[in-house]
Protein backbone atom coordinates (compact mmCIF):
# COMPACT_ATOMS: atom_id res chain seq x y z
CA UNK A 1 0.00 0.00 0.00
CA UNK A 2 1.76 3.46 -0.97
CA UNK A 3 2.20 6.21 0.95
CA UNK A 4 -0.27 8.09 -0.76
CA UNK A 5 -3.60 6.09 -0.05
CA UNK A 6 -2.22 5.68 4.09
CA UNK A 7 -2.32 9.17 3.85
CA UNK A 8 -5.60 9.65 1.90
CA UNK A 9 -6.95 6.84 4.92
CA UNK A 10 -5.56 8.26 8.19
CA UNK A 11 -5.92 12.25 7.20
CA UNK A 12 -9.76 11.13 6.13
CA UNK A 13 -10.36 9.20 8.72
CA UNK A 14 -9.16 11.92 10.87
CA UNK A 15 -11.12 14.36 9.28
CA UNK A 16 -14.18 12.23 10.09
CA UNK A 17 -13.42 11.57 13.73
CA UNK A 18 -12.76 15.76 13.83
CA UNK A 19 -16.45 16.28 12.44
CA UNK A 20 -17.80 14.01 15.15
CA UNK A 21 -15.89 15.33 17.68
CA UNK A 22 -17.64 18.59 16.66
CA UNK A 23 -20.74 17.33 16.65
CA UNK A 24 -20.90 16.19 19.79
CA UNK A 25 -18.96 19.02 21.43
CA UNK A 26 -20.00 22.44 19.66
CA UNK A 27 -23.02 24.01 21.60
CA UNK A 28 -25.35 25.34 18.60
CA UNK A 29 -26.99 23.91 15.81
CA UNK A 30 -25.43 25.82 13.22
CA UNK A 31 -21.85 24.95 14.70
CA UNK A 32 -22.31 21.45 14.96
CA UNK A 33 -23.84 21.98 11.23
CA UNK A 34 -20.58 23.45 10.56
CA UNK A 35 -18.47 20.68 11.85
CA UNK A 36 -20.47 17.86 10.10
CA UNK A 37 -20.83 19.49 6.75
CA UNK A 38 -16.90 20.54 6.09
CA UNK A 39 -14.94 18.60 8.04
CA UNK A 40 -17.35 15.22 7.24
CA UNK A 41 -17.34 16.28 3.42
CA UNK A 42 -13.21 16.34 3.44
CA UNK A 43 -12.92 13.03 5.16
CA UNK A 44 -15.25 11.20 3.57
CA UNK A 45 -13.64 12.52 0.14
CA UNK A 46 -10.49 11.64 1.24
CA UNK A 47 -11.03 8.27 1.95
CA UNK A 48 -12.77 7.95 -1.93
CA UNK A 49 -9.63 9.50 -3.12
CA UNK A 50 -7.54 6.50 -1.24
CA UNK A 51 -10.05 4.42 -3.29
CA UNK A 52 -9.53 6.04 -6.52
CA UNK A 53 -5.94 5.95 -6.01
CA UNK A 54 -5.80 2.11 -4.90
CA UNK A 55 -7.98 -0.17 -6.27
CA UNK A 56 -7.75 -0.95 -10.08
CA UNK A 57 -10.60 -1.88 -12.14
CA UNK A 58 -12.49 -0.39 -14.93
CA UNK A 59 -14.51 2.31 -13.56
CA UNK A 60 -13.70 2.28 -10.21
CA UNK A 61 -12.08 5.44 -9.84
CA UNK A 62 -14.76 7.25 -12.14
CA UNK A 63 -17.21 5.95 -9.25
CA UNK A 64 -14.91 7.25 -6.82
CA UNK A 65 -14.32 10.85 -8.00
CA UNK A 66 -18.19 10.76 -9.07
CA UNK A 67 -19.11 10.42 -5.47
CA UNK A 68 -16.74 12.70 -4.34
CA UNK A 69 -18.07 15.65 -6.66
CA UNK A 70 -21.47 14.34 -5.33
CA UNK A 71 -20.67 15.17 -1.75
CA UNK A 72 -19.24 18.60 -2.43
CA UNK A 73 -22.40 19.69 -4.72
CA UNK A 74 -24.43 18.43 -2.09
CA UNK A 75 -23.08 18.49 1.69
CA UNK A 76 -22.99 22.84 1.15
CA UNK A 77 -26.89 22.54 0.05
CA UNK A 78 -27.95 20.22 2.40
CA UNK A 79 -26.56 21.82 5.27
CA UNK A 80 -28.38 25.31 3.99
CA UNK A 81 -31.45 23.62 3.65
CA UNK A 82 -31.52 22.55 7.28
CA UNK A 83 -30.27 26.00 8.38
CA UNK A 84 -32.63 27.70 6.71
CA UNK A 85 -35.94 25.62 7.84
CA UNK A 86 -34.51 25.50 11.21
CA UNK A 87 -34.24 29.38 11.65
CA UNK A 88 -37.34 30.15 10.31
CA UNK A 89 -39.32 27.90 12.11
CA UNK A 90 -37.13 28.93 15.30
CA UNK A 91 -35.74 25.46 16.02
CA UNK A 92 -32.73 26.95 16.48
CA UNK A 93 -31.46 28.19 20.36
CA UNK A 94 -28.31 30.20 19.68
CA UNK A 95 -25.48 30.10 21.80
CA UNK A 96 -25.39 32.42 24.45
CA UNK A 97 -21.83 34.15 23.70
CA UNK A 98 -23.32 34.64 19.74
CA UNK A 99 -22.98 38.95 18.90
CA UNK A 100 -24.27 39.36 16.06
CA UNK A 101 -27.76 37.70 14.22
CA UNK A 102 -28.40 39.90 11.38
CA UNK A 103 -30.56 38.02 10.03
CA UNK A 104 -33.15 38.05 12.53
CA UNK A 105 -32.04 42.47 12.36
CA UNK A 106 -32.66 41.95 8.40
CA UNK A 107 -35.98 40.19 9.15
CA UNK A 108 -37.48 42.78 11.18
CA UNK A 109 -38.91 42.62 14.67
CA UNK A 110 -37.12 39.08 15.35
CA UNK A 111 -40.38 38.18 17.23
CA UNK A 112 -39.30 34.40 17.85
CA UNK A 113 -37.28 34.87 20.54
CA UNK A 114 -36.45 38.45 21.24
CA UNK A 115 -36.31 38.48 24.86
CA UNK A 116 -33.44 35.26 24.28
CA UNK A 117 -31.63 37.56 22.06
CA UNK A 118 -32.25 41.43 24.40
CA UNK A 119 -30.73 39.52 27.16
CA UNK A 120 -27.25 38.71 24.68
CA UNK A 121 -27.36 42.28 23.98
CA UNK A 122 -27.77 43.68 27.77
CA UNK A 123 -25.11 40.97 28.86
CA UNK A 124 -22.37 42.74 27.12
CA UNK A 125 -20.37 40.15 26.13
CA UNK A 126 -16.36 41.06 26.08
CA UNK A 127 -15.46 41.27 22.28
CA UNK A 128 -12.04 39.89 23.03
CA UNK A 129 -13.84 36.25 21.97
CA UNK A 130 -13.44 34.63 19.18
CA UNK A 131 -16.23 35.98 17.47
CA UNK A 132 -15.38 39.53 17.88
CA UNK A 133 -14.24 40.03 14.56
CA UNK A 134 -17.90 39.81 13.25
CA UNK A 135 -19.23 42.95 15.53
CA UNK A 136 -17.18 45.37 13.21
CA UNK A 137 -20.27 47.10 11.31
CA UNK A 138 -20.95 49.52 14.56
CA UNK A 139 -24.11 50.80 12.64
CA UNK A 140 -25.91 47.30 13.27
CA UNK A 141 -24.43 46.78 16.83
CA UNK A 142 -25.15 50.79 18.12
CA UNK A 143 -28.71 49.99 16.69
CA UNK A 144 -29.61 47.15 18.76
CA UNK A 145 -29.59 47.63 21.92
CA UNK A 146 -31.54 51.27 20.78
CA UNK A 147 -34.78 48.96 20.27
CA UNK A 148 -34.07 46.71 22.13
CA UNK B 1 -3.29 1.41 8.09
CA UNK B 2 -6.60 -0.23 7.29
CA UNK B 3 -7.29 -0.83 10.54
CA UNK B 4 -6.70 2.36 11.89
CA UNK B 5 -9.09 3.77 9.45
CA UNK B 6 -11.97 1.54 10.43
CA UNK B 7 -10.95 2.33 14.16
CA UNK B 8 -11.76 6.21 13.53
CA UNK B 9 -14.21 5.48 11.72
CA UNK B 10 -16.12 3.53 14.47
CA UNK B 11 -15.36 6.06 17.12
CA UNK B 12 -17.06 8.69 15.39
CA UNK B 13 -20.15 6.41 14.64
CA UNK B 14 -20.07 6.18 18.35
CA UNK B 15 -20.32 9.96 18.68
CA UNK B 16 -22.53 10.65 16.05
CA UNK B 17 -25.17 8.00 16.95
CA UNK B 18 -24.72 9.73 20.78
CA UNK B 19 -25.50 12.86 19.07
CA UNK B 20 -28.53 11.53 17.28
CA UNK B 21 -29.87 9.92 20.18
CA UNK B 22 -29.50 12.95 22.26
CA UNK B 23 -29.99 15.99 20.30
CA UNK B 24 -31.82 18.70 21.57
CA UNK B 25 -33.74 19.29 18.35
CA UNK B 26 -35.07 17.61 15.57
CA UNK B 27 -32.91 19.32 12.55
CA UNK B 28 -29.80 18.55 15.37
CA UNK B 29 -30.93 15.00 14.57
CA UNK B 30 -31.25 15.60 10.68
CA UNK B 31 -27.55 16.85 10.79
CA UNK B 32 -26.28 13.79 12.79
CA UNK B 33 -28.42 11.76 9.85
CA UNK B 34 -26.58 13.26 7.11
CA UNK B 35 -23.07 12.97 9.17
CA UNK B 36 -23.82 9.35 9.43
CA UNK B 37 -24.37 9.13 6.11
CA UNK B 38 -20.78 10.66 5.73
CA UNK B 39 -19.48 7.67 7.64
CA UNK B 40 -21.16 5.20 6.04
CA UNK B 41 -19.75 6.39 2.60
CA UNK B 42 -16.34 6.43 4.21
CA UNK B 43 -16.43 2.83 6.00
CA UNK B 44 -17.73 1.70 2.46
CA UNK B 45 -14.03 3.32 0.82
CA UNK B 46 -12.32 1.47 3.43
CA UNK B 47 -14.09 -1.88 2.69
CA UNK B 48 -13.74 -1.06 -0.77
CA UNK B 49 -9.41 -0.81 -0.08
CA UNK B 50 -9.14 -3.72 2.11
CA UNK B 51 -10.80 -6.12 -0.31
CA UNK B 52 -10.47 -4.57 -3.68
CA UNK B 53 -13.25 -5.54 -5.00
CA UNK B 54 -15.54 -2.32 -6.09
CA UNK B 55 -19.22 -4.14 -5.69
CA UNK B 56 -19.90 -1.39 -2.76
CA UNK B 57 -18.93 1.90 -4.14
CA UNK B 58 -22.17 2.34 -6.18
CA UNK B 59 -23.93 1.78 -2.90
CA UNK B 60 -21.92 4.44 -1.89
CA UNK B 61 -22.68 7.09 -4.30
CA UNK B 62 -26.62 5.71 -4.04
CA UNK B 63 -26.18 6.20 -0.05
CA UNK B 64 -24.91 9.78 -0.64
CA UNK B 65 -27.78 10.56 -3.07
CA UNK B 66 -30.47 9.08 -0.94
CA UNK B 67 -29.00 11.33 2.40
CA UNK B 68 -29.20 14.37 0.79
CA UNK B 69 -32.86 13.91 -0.75
CA UNK B 70 -33.96 12.65 3.17
CA UNK B 71 -31.97 15.80 4.12
CA UNK B 72 -33.87 17.92 1.50
CA UNK B 73 -37.08 16.76 2.02
CA UNK B 74 -37.19 16.91 5.53
CA UNK B 75 -36.06 20.77 5.63
CA UNK B 76 -39.21 21.32 2.78
CA UNK B 77 -41.13 19.57 5.01
CA UNK B 78 -40.14 21.18 8.62
CA UNK B 79 -40.62 24.83 6.22
CA UNK B 80 -44.12 24.05 5.67
CA UNK B 81 -45.29 22.84 9.09
CA UNK B 82 -43.00 23.99 11.84
CA UNK B 83 -45.19 22.47 14.03
CA UNK B 84 -43.68 19.35 13.82
CA UNK B 85 -40.77 20.75 15.75
CA UNK B 86 -41.55 21.12 19.11
CA UNK B 87 -38.90 22.21 20.37
CA UNK B 88 -40.40 24.17 23.96
CA UNK B 89 -39.29 27.70 24.39
CA UNK B 90 -40.60 28.68 20.48
CA UNK B 91 -43.56 27.14 20.08
CA UNK B 92 -46.21 30.01 19.58
CA UNK B 93 -49.30 30.52 17.65
CA UNK B 94 -48.62 28.92 14.90
CA UNK B 95 -48.62 25.32 16.49
CA UNK B 96 -50.98 23.45 15.78
CA UNK B 97 -52.25 19.91 16.98
CA UNK B 98 -50.83 16.87 15.06
CA UNK B 99 -53.99 15.50 13.76
CA UNK B 100 -54.57 19.19 12.24
CA UNK B 101 -51.58 19.19 10.86
CA UNK B 102 -51.69 16.27 9.11
CA UNK B 103 -54.25 18.10 6.85
CA UNK B 104 -52.67 21.18 6.53
CA UNK B 105 -49.78 19.93 4.69
CA UNK B 106 -51.27 21.03 1.54
CA UNK B 107 -52.59 24.21 2.15
CA UNK B 108 -50.18 25.69 4.61
CA UNK B 109 -47.65 26.17 1.69
CA UNK B 110 -46.59 29.44 2.75
CA UNK B 111 -44.50 29.73 -0.32
CA UNK B 112 -46.18 27.84 -3.27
Amino acid sequence: MSILVSACLLIGGGFVLVAAIGLVRLPDLLMRMHAATKAGTLGAGLLLAAVAFSVPGDGVAVKAVATIVFLLLTAPIASHVIARSAYYAGDIKLWDKTHLDELAEAIGSGEQDSAHRAAMNQGNPPRSSARASRVDPPGTNDAVPADA
Amino acid sequence: MITLAYILLGISLVLVTGRLLVGPSLSDRVVALDMLSFIAVGVIAVYTIATGSAVMLDAALVLALVAFLGTVAFARFVERNPSLLGSAETVESKATPASASAERVPAASSEG
